[in-house]
């Protein structure tokens, strides 16, 4: 071997050797990795910041109503209620530094939740996602929870170990690492660790759900950070401690939270409701793959699948159908298509938010189907439906009390044979139908239902905008409503109610008159929008006011002295109302003091005679006529007695000034006693121009109640008319008073029938009235069947000559117990 | 000296507890109040106490204590949560909201060293703490506010601290000589608890 070799040869030894020696003394490393993840990936949401309030103001998110606003509506009828009331006062700071907020309370709400949120419409509010999420936010601001310091590395592993891997449970982790508190809920983790004697080296990768998302994000965001730390080992091998490594020395986690148990510092927040809320999911019409039936009402629903409704209604309705996309997005259209009985297409269109359907359409083969799909319903689409339906009869209540009042209701078939689909719609002051209250129902032959307006299922959010009631029906029925306070004044709104296009508010008073108040409105029965020209006249015939407006379809112009446009009134005037198109407007009004109530529907404005049924004797009533003259020239208007015939020695001649009003008193002249030959004879009026008018009863001491009704005209006549409601009252108190006259020139014999609660005929209580022309008669129903009155439920008056026609009227009255006053009284025409 | 645990009368009340939790937040101070009912049962030889929020009907957390080879036994179960643990004789859970602590009362010196260890993903985690057994005076005691109007409690009284390696204070609980249960807690986590019915 050259020593050039053995050098090289020694070298190679010695170098050798170093290796074997690094090799034996160098620690046995071993290096593993392992991942797991929660069982449910918790769901992203947002951390509504304190100086917004969002969850309260809608700030940030949609508007109002915001999600607490929401909750309460639902839970009250109104907001802001008790909740967010609540938010606004112990939360909200808008002084608070910008990133406080709700980041920690949702963390636990999404770890402890498993939910998948879907929007839903409850109770027709509709709870969106980002709605849900906010409640069951504040729903766990103030759990019971596990919280450890997640600054040291050992406790931290501890958790990731513990809840994740063994449990399968997210955690929420502070994962900034400055003051700011910044939660998230971390779910899974991968992690690579290399065991080198008493020490363990950790890399780990943790997925955390994020809270930077919109309120309404649906499922998870995910974003992931790196940690490393070193965990100390004892002798067995058993975790004694840690220090964090490189970035994370600086960048690891601060508190760790685990729940236990969802708990909120709201009084007025309930868990047990709000899971409900989150689990819901899609509307209250929705009942599997069947048709639901849609009925008249507004609908604030939820597209997740296909939806098909079937729109009953009879041959001649007119529908009207407003279909609105309210998701909020720009994305997919939503598809409608109306079809037939037959299948046969009557309306096709794709909705967008900005471009809504609207359909106007007449049946003539009904049932209609309506179909509702999209081609994607990964995110599902919110809409409304609005629909209403013109039925062949009609009745309206126009005015729903909401000041304490009760307001009942007595809704009758008098006919012969069972009516179908009868139903009571509430409408707003737009004159969109809000709901279906009552119905569709069957009212069998006889059959008359009584109900409180209270007993209806409406829904309590929805109460402030109901303005009015409708009785829909494909044949008449009777429909009577009375309201009152419970000791004074009383009501009433019946069937009779005019239309035109010139009609006449016959009341009005001034604002803040010491006299009591007055209300009332103008409505737009048509379905176009009309011009209104109302004219505001004193009592004297002076023009005080002139007011053009444009009324929506279907839409109420209210009537309130003190408010717009009538900020001053005339005490004792009244008003003329008149379109410019020819569309029918409806109106009414309601004036009231301390001890009476009247309410009358407008006036119509003609030239026709006029009936006045009844003068009281004068010893007790006063019977008041009040006139009005809606014309620029002077009209007399003339009183004569029926009976009288051509004999004109007892009528009583007025004359009204240029669109004056004018109130007369009629007992003295005409309330002649039974040895008068004029006993019990209508008074004929006829004016030398239009005019419009009403009678009024009230009780001479003029501190009873009292009850209007619009003077009687030919169109009011028939062969039959009904008395809708007989309460059968054994208490002496109430009474129910009836007149039926005769305005033909031919002597009539009217039957008078009374039926039971089934509709049966009472026959044996039945009587028989003979009415010579321009005659009247007047009773008390009591009086028919004495002990057994109290079985009649309602009562038909038929004339018994065919064309015959007969007209009259009803009166409820109360005298209270020790009272000398008539103190509750309204009627209206048959 | 007090009495031994699981032998005697500690932590083993004749009938139902109330206690009143007040948690301040580190960070803002704040506090917030939870009152809890404990209820203890027997199955066999095993006492089990079961702690429930007052307006709750579902316990947050389950302790049964039992005997094995002369060691006291402390099986632990909190609501949510699969995994059963059981410490032995000692149980302290300063991240724990429920204040189910059980100390070694009846440690024959006034000074012990104890391990909790605690397994998790195959892991077992271990945390050192000695326990300081101190008297107090009956008026220190009272003048504290530690015992609750109404709680029977003659005295004498006695301090259990519980101090982590670096010698912070963990976890105290203190006891009258004759008491079943403790009168007054505190731990590091800003909880502080009073007994404010039963124990006696």
């Amino acid at each position: 071997m050259s020593p050039v070799k053995r050098l090289l040869h020694r070298r190679f030894l010695i170098l050798f050797s170093l290796m074997l020696c690094i090799v034996a003394f160098t620690p046995v490393s071993t290096a593993w990795s392992e991942t797991h993840e929660a069982d449910a990936v918790p769901w992203s949401g947002y951390w509504w910041p304190f100086y917004r309030a969002g969850l309260a103001t809608g700030s940030g998110y949609l508007g109002h109503p915001a999600p607490l606003e929401k909750y309460d509506l639902l839970t009250y009828g109104f907001y802001p209620g008790r909740l967010t009331s609540w938010y606004l006062q112990e939360i909200y700071d808008p002084d608070a530094p910008t990133w406080w907020g709700h980041c920690g309370d949702w963390a636990q709400a999404a770890c402890f939740e498993n939910l998948q949120f879907f929007p839903s419409s409850e109770d027709n509010i509709i709870f969106r996602v980002g709605d849900k999420k906010g409640l069951m936010t504040l729903a766990h601001n103030n759990d019971i929870a596990v919280r450890a310091d997640g600054t040291r590395p050992d406790v931290f592993h501890y958790w990731l170990l513990n809840y994740v891997k063994d449990e399968g449970k997210a955690f929420v982790a502070d994962l900034d690492p400055d003051d700011e508190v910044w939660s998230y809920v971390i779910f899974k983790y991968d992690m690579n660790k290399t065991n080198s004697g008493n020490t363990l080296s950790v890399v780990v990768k943790v997925s955390y759900a994020d809270d930077m998302v919109f309120p309404d994000y649906m499922g998870t965001q995910v974003r992931t950070a790196n940690f490393t730390y070193t965990l100390f080992l004892d002798d067995t091998g058993e975790i004694v401690g840690g220090e964090w490594t490189g970035n994370s020395i600086g960048e690891h986690p601060d508190q760790l939270t685990f729940p236990l148990m969802a708990r909120t510092t709201s009084p007025d927040l309930d868990y047990e409701e709000v899971l409900r809320l989150a689990r819901s999911k899609d509307d209250f019409l929705e009942a599997g793959d069947t048709e639901e039936p849609l009925i008249p009402g507004t609908y604030n629903l939820i597209l997740m699948d296909e939806d098909r409704y079937e729109i009953s209604c009879s041959q001649g309705d007119t529908v009207v159908l407003d279909v609105e996309k309210l998701d909020g997005s720009q994305e997919e259209e939503v598809s409608a298509v109306l079809t037939d009985r037959e299948g046969a297409m009557l309306a096709r269109a794709d909705i967008f938010e900005e471009d809504p359907m609207h359909i106007i359409v007449t049946a003539q083969d009904p049932p209609f189907h309506l179909s509702l799909t999209r081609q994607d319903y990964s995110r599902p689409s919110i809409y409304r439906i609005k629909i209403d339906i013109k039925k062949a009869f009609a009745r309206e209540i126009p005015y729903i009390p909401k000041n304490g009042m009760w307001s009942g209701f007595a809704l009758t078939n008098y006919g012969d044979s069972s009516i179908d689909g009868v139903m009571l719609t509430t409408y707003n002051a737009q004159g969109d139908p809000v709901q279906t209250v009552l119905g569709p129902v069957e009212l069998q032959a006889g059959e008359k239902q009584l109900f409180f307006f209270d007993d209806l299922g409406w829904r309590i959010h929805e109460y402030q905008e109901t303005e009015r009631l409708v009785l829909l029906s494909d044949r008449p029925v009777s429909f009577l409503n009375l309201f009152g306070n419970n000791d004074t004044r009383m009501g009433c709104f019946v069937q009779g109610q005019k239309k035109g296009t010139h009609l006449v508010i016959p009341d009005v008073m001034a604002p803040m008159s010491m006299d009591g108040n007055m209300s009332g409105a103008v409505i737009n029965e048509s379905v176009q929008d009309i011009q209104l020209i109302m004219d505001v006249y004193t009592e004297d015939g002076v023009l005080f006011n002139e007011i053009d407006e444009v009324l929506g379809k279907g839409e109420k112009f209210s009537i309130v002295p003190g408010n717009y446009p009538f900020y001053s009134m005339p005490q004792g005037g009244w008003i003329d109302v008149e379109t410019v198109e020819d569309a029918q407007i409806s109106g009414y009004q309601s004036v009231s003091s301390v001890q009476r109530l009247d309410t009358l529907f407008a006036l119509p404005v003609n030239a026709g005679q006029r009936i006045i049924p009844h003068v009281t004797p004068p010893e007790r009533w006063i019977t008041r006529v009040t006139l009005i003259n809606p014309n620029h020239e002077e009209n007399r208007i003339k009183f004569h007695p029926a009976l009288a015939g051509e004999d004109h020695s007892q009528d009583l001649d007025i004359l009204l000034g240029p669109w004056e009003k004018r109130k007369v008193e009629i007992q003295e002249w005409f309330g002649w006693n039974s040895q008068d030959p004029f006993f019990h004879s209508v008074i004929e009026l006829n004016g030398e121009r239009t005019f419009a008018g009403y009678y009024t009863y009230l009780e001479s001491s003029g501190l009873g109640d009292e009850a209007g009704f619009p003077l009687l005209e030919e169109a009011d006549f028939r062969s039959d008319l009904v008395l809708p409601h007989y309460s059968g009252e054994n208490n002496t108190a109430w009474w129910t008073g009836v007149g039926i006259f005769n305005p033909s020139s031919e002597k009539e014999t009217v039957t008078v029938e009374p039926y039971d609660r089934e509709g049966e005929l009472l026959e044996d209580l039945g009587i028989q009235l003979h009415l010579n022309p321009g005659a009247y008669h007047v009773m008390f129903v009591r009086s028919m069947g004495g002990a057994r009155a109290k079985e009649i439920s309602f009562v038909k008056f038929v004339v018994e000559e065919p064309g015959g026609l007969i007209g009259g009227f009803y009166l409820y009255g109360n005298r209270s117990d020790g009272m000398d006053l008539t103190d509750r009284l309204a009627g209206a025409n048959m | 000296m007090l009495p031994p645990v699981a032998h005697g009368e500690a932590y083993h009340p004749e009938g139902a507890l109330h206690i009143l939790s007040e948690y301040r937040e580190l960070r803002s101070g704040s506090t917030r109040k939870a009152n809890w009912k404990v209820l203890p049962e027997d199955l066999d030889a095993h006492r089990i106490l079961n702690f429930y929020l007052a307006d709750g009907n579902e316990p947050l957390c389950k302790l049964m204590l039992f005997h094995e080879k002369d060691k006291l036994k402390i099986q632990w179960q909190a609501r949510g949560v699969r995994k059963k643990t059981v410490f032995e004789e000692i149980l302290v859970l300063p991240d724990f909201p429920v204040p189910c602590d059980i100390l070694p009362i009846d440690m024959d010196e006034n000074t012990g060293t104890f391990k909790t260890r605690r397994e998790a993903g195959g892991r077992w985690f271990v945390t050192t703490y000695k326990v300081v057994r101190k008297e107090v005076g009956p008026q220190e005691a009272m003048g504290q506010g530690w015992i609750r109007a109404g709680v029977k409690a003659p005295g004498p009284f006695y301090f259990l601290n519980v101090l982590d390696s670096s010698g912070n204070m963990v976890l105290r609980q203190l006891w009258d000589d004759n008491g079943n249960w403790w009168l007054y807690e505190e731990n590091v986590s800003g909880r502080r608890s009073w007994l404010v019915e039963g124990g006696e």
